[in-house]
């Protein structure tokens, strides 16, 4: 099986306000380094002109911007978005996005050679919501040999 | 493990905790003085007293007291300790008082207010009126050195500084003398401290009584922005925070990584903030009629451009120094491939690593925090006292932890740590790798550290004898006929520049007919090289450059700057994001925490504007891209805080190459700790450290 995930954040402003040009700016550099990392399987792109997916936007709130992608392994995962130049941008993330009460972030299994859809990550999003942790949509804390989100995660703010 | 009740909340802690350790661990907070988790329990400022259930009927020292000192309740149930009770707290306020009595009240003018440690615990502890009314004691200020101020008044005797100065820096410079009131820290016969981490204890100590000397009145910590960044003064990137106000850099100070630095910095790293700012080059200068002018930015980019123009490529070269970073060394190759010319070189002059060999052959193998799982180490032409103080720090612990063997061969020296003294050359490392005298001590090591200078692999000790063969001497008995333990590569590369390894990375040397440094060089010197850019390259021969046009990129006004022909005013690594790879192979980045004076540039933008007036533009037109551009052809620049290990399959190809052997000797490329860059150079305190360190160093020599 591999691992699919799907985060979701507010934009604070729209994609050409100045205040959220190094996020926008730094998109193509940072999916770049994820398409390189080992267990990379797969990325949502959209039509957006920074080789990202910002103009994917699922939900009925226009402010709201989606990714998604498939990794071999969790750990695969954990490394991109801990140990790589990723991590510079992910505890800025206060600056560029809204705090959300919701969770905005769901793993799940897919079979190897499935690329889900968006529609698929949302629904994986609101059981998480709804249910809470379950081996169908679960984030960092149900997966007890991933540590990294421990120590790294952002602060409030994220 | 044991179980142990805290406060009524049970947790489960290694058996080998202290009191305070457990508290810790259950959530409960004890304000201590003397207790340092790296340092030896002293006990003696009896701050953190608790209450021990079914123990004597008096508080206990908790950093003194262990978890297995106690003893269970009657029937079996856990020992049981309390941190909030009447008497805890009537406790702690005694002792508060104690300390009070002789403190002085002089908070206002004291360098440690805001960030002082006795201030926040008589804020919660603290009675406001005293019942003592003698007058207090007062004691004779010491002279430590330039970098430490003392004001011994303030002193609480939590003798953290002499357990530092004397476990983690090894020398025995400081002690308590006297009993009781007469009680006084001092510095042996008033002398200055006489080591390169001795900054350190002004952050050890919890009040004022050591404060920083050059830092004294400068600023209160509360009008600082801090910044998290990485050193480049040697190559481990120790991790610090700079403290900055508007445009100026007020103080460095460490930051916690546990992989490289502890909570340690030299001297060197802590103290070279005023050479940040003395001696800047703020302008673009062209030399007109043999005398450097200021000039604008194009009239400096069209002169390289007419000294440029039609010139073959071969005769064009280029030289990274040590503080470069990778992104600028990127920019620079990319410029000088544009430009037909393979001569790019970012080792140290007369240097002997090959550029040839694969990765593990130049990094720090075991890592610096494996040097703590080290059962025996051979040192190979390097002072790491002098070339990377911190990590000579971790050497001296693992010495301490455990007492391994530690050979050197190269210059005789002081290293805080005994050790056995086997020759001076390379045929005293071929009779070692031959498995003779200190040899089989390593032969039987299950974890052997050979740690290779730079000093042992320059051509200035070699002679013509290739580096290479010194490095498979060290990869033979790193290799130790395959009887290390699993997984552990004991080759480890020591460099003293922070820009070496991303340099070499990047294969920022000859390629494509290119030749080293030292060749460019004597070339520039014959009239066969016709221009020459040193990229922040000061420690090189710029005497001997004849009549090369020199373009030095850099920030200080020294030795290149001296020599260029233009000069383009470049950005320093606390005024620029930049990557660094350590010794390790571990990737950092520096933070900008100021911009850069006058008309300043990064050094990637100034290569990048260069480049486009040069005709040959370079693909980027920002540091992103760059970045991007980058982190495509080397991937792994893009791990942050990670290392990329190299193969120990190439050090066990590397061991079998055959070796001839001479009477070569070693010797450490740092000969002044103080001076080795052109910050520290441009830095007054440094200036004044060195002149101390060599007095010193003449005292011990009569």
């Amino acid at each position: 099986m591999h691992l699919a995930e799907i985060n979701i954040g507010q934009l604070k402003y729209p994609v050409g306000d100045p205040r959220i040009a190094d996020f926008v700016d730094n998109l193509g550099k940072i999916n770049a380094v994820a398409e390189r990392m080992p267990g990379f399987v797969w990325r949502l792109v959209g039509d957006d002109g920074h080789g990202g997916a910002l103009d994917i936007r699922p939900y009925p709130d226009p402010a709201t911007a989606v990714n998604m992608s498939v990794w071999e392994r969790v750990e695969d995962l954990e490394q991109f978005v801990w140990n790589t130049v990723h991590k510079k941008f992910y505890t800025r993330k206060a600056e560029w996005f809204d705090v959300m009460s919701a969770h905005h972030f769901c793993m799940w299994y897919v079979p190897e050679g499935h690329i889900p859809t968006v529609d698929e990550g949302t629904v994986r999003l609101e059981h998480l919501e709804t249910h809470g942790n379950s081996d169908h949509a679960f984030d960092w804390s149900h997966l007890e040999h991933v540590k990294l989100w421990q120590s790294q995660r952002c602060g409030q703010a994220g | 493990m044991a179980n142990i009740k805290v406060d009524g909340k049970l947790v489960e802690v290694p058996d080998y905790y202290t009191l305070m350790q457990a508290a810790e661990a259950a959530g409960a907070e004890i304000p201590r003085f003397c207790y340092h988790e790296r340092l030896s329990v002293a006990g003696n400022c009896r701050m953190c007293l608790i209450e021990v259930k079914g123990g004597p009927p008096k508080p206990q020292a908790s950093c003194a007291m262990g978890v297995k000192d106690l003893r269970p309740g009657p029937n079996g149930e856990p020992p049981e300790i309390f941190t909030n009770t009447p008497m805890v707290k009537k406790a702690r306020e005694g002792v508060m008082e104690f300390l009070l009595i002789n403190h002085p009240l002089d908070c206002p003018i004291c360098d440690q207010g805001g960030e002082c440690d006795l201030q926040d615990q008589a804020m919660a502890y603290g009675v406001d009126s005293s019942r003592f009314h003698e007058n207090k004691r007062s004691v004779e200020d010491k002279y430590l050195g330039p970098l430490v101020k003392t004001s011994m008044n303030r002193c609480i005797l939590c003798t953290r500084c002499v357990r530092f100065t004397t476990e983690v820096a090894g020398v025995s410079d400081m002690g308590l003398l006297g009993r009781g009131e007469d009680a006084e820290i001092t510095s042996y016969l008033e002398r200055a401290l006489g080591s390169e981490l001795s900054g350190n204890v002004v952050d050890l100590c919890p009040v004022g009584a050591l404060t920083s000397k050059p830092y004294n009145f400068v600023a209160r910590p509360w009008e600082l922005v801090k910044t998290e960044t990485i050193d480049v003064m040697d190559a481990l990137g120790s991790n610090i925070r700079v403290d900055s106000r508007g445009r100026e850099v007020m103080r460095v100070l460490p930051r916690v990584n546990e992989s490289i630095n502890e909570e340690w910095i030299s001297d060197k790293t802590r103290h070279i903030v005023d050479g940040l700012k003395a001696q800047r080059l703020d302008r673009p200068y062209v030399r007109k009629n043999g005398r450097l002018t200021a000039v604008e930015w194009p009239e400096a980019f069209a002169a390289i451009a007419r000294a440029v123009k039609d010139k073959d490529g071969k005769r064009i070269g280029a030289i990274a120094g040590d503080l470069a970073a990778v992104e600028d060394m990127y920019a620079l190759k990319g410029l000088m491939t544009a430009l037909g010319s393979g001569m790019t070189d970012c080792r140290p002059p007369m240097s002997g690593i090959d550029p040839g060999l694969p990765r593990a052959a130049y990094i720090f193998n075991p890592t610096i925090a494996g040097i703590e799982q080290a059962d025996a180490i051979l040192i190979v032409g390097s002072n790491p006292r002098r070339e990377a103080a911190v990590l000579n720090a971790r050497i001296r612990k693992a010495w301490r932890n455990k007492g391994l063997p530690i050979g050197v061969i190269g210059e005789q020296a002081d290293l805080t740590y005994p050790h056995t003294y086997l020759g001076a050359g390379i045929d005293t490392l071929a009779e070692i790798a031959a498995g003779k005298g200190f040899g089989e001590i390593l032969a039987k090591a299950k974890r052997p550290l050979v740690l290779v200078g730079e000093g042992a692999v320059s051509h200035a000790g070699l002679g013509k004898q290739p580096g290479r063969d010194v490095l498979a001497l060290a990869a033979h008995i790193a290799g130790n006929g395959g009887n290390n333990d699993e997984g552990w590569n004991g080759f480890a590369m020591l460099h003293h520049a922070a820009a070496r390894v991303g340099g070499l990375d990047i294969g920022f040397v000859p390629h494509d007919g290119g030749v080293c440094s030292a060749d460019q060089i004597a070339a520039a010197g014959r009239g066969e090289l016709d221009v020459l850019f040193l990229l922040g390259a000061d420690e090189y021969d710029t005497a001997a450059m004849g009549k090369a046009f020199v373009v030095y990129i850099g920030t200080h006004g020294d030795a290149g700057a001296h020599r260029a022909d233009v000069i383009l005013p470049g950005a320093t690594y606390t005024e620029k994001s930049g990557t660094y790879v350590n010794t390790e192979g571990r990737v950092q980045m520096t933070e900008r925490a100021v911009f850069p004076p006058g008309e300043a540039k990064e050094d990637w933008a100034i290569l990048r504007a260069l480049s486009a007036v040069l005709g040959k533009t370079l693909a980027f037109n920002s540091l992103n891209e760059l970045r991007s551009a980058m982190y495509q052809e080397f991937p792994h620049l893009a791990r942050l805080d990670q290392i990329a290990p190299g193969a120990a399959a190439d050090l066990a190809k590397l061991a079998k190459a055959s070796v001839k052997t001479n009477s070569a000797t070693f010797a450490s490329p740092v000969r002044e700790y103080y001076l080795t860059n052109p910050i520290a150079r441009a830095s007054a305190v440094m200036g004044e450290c060195a002149q101390l360190a060599a007095g010193l160093q003449q005292q011990a020599a009569e």
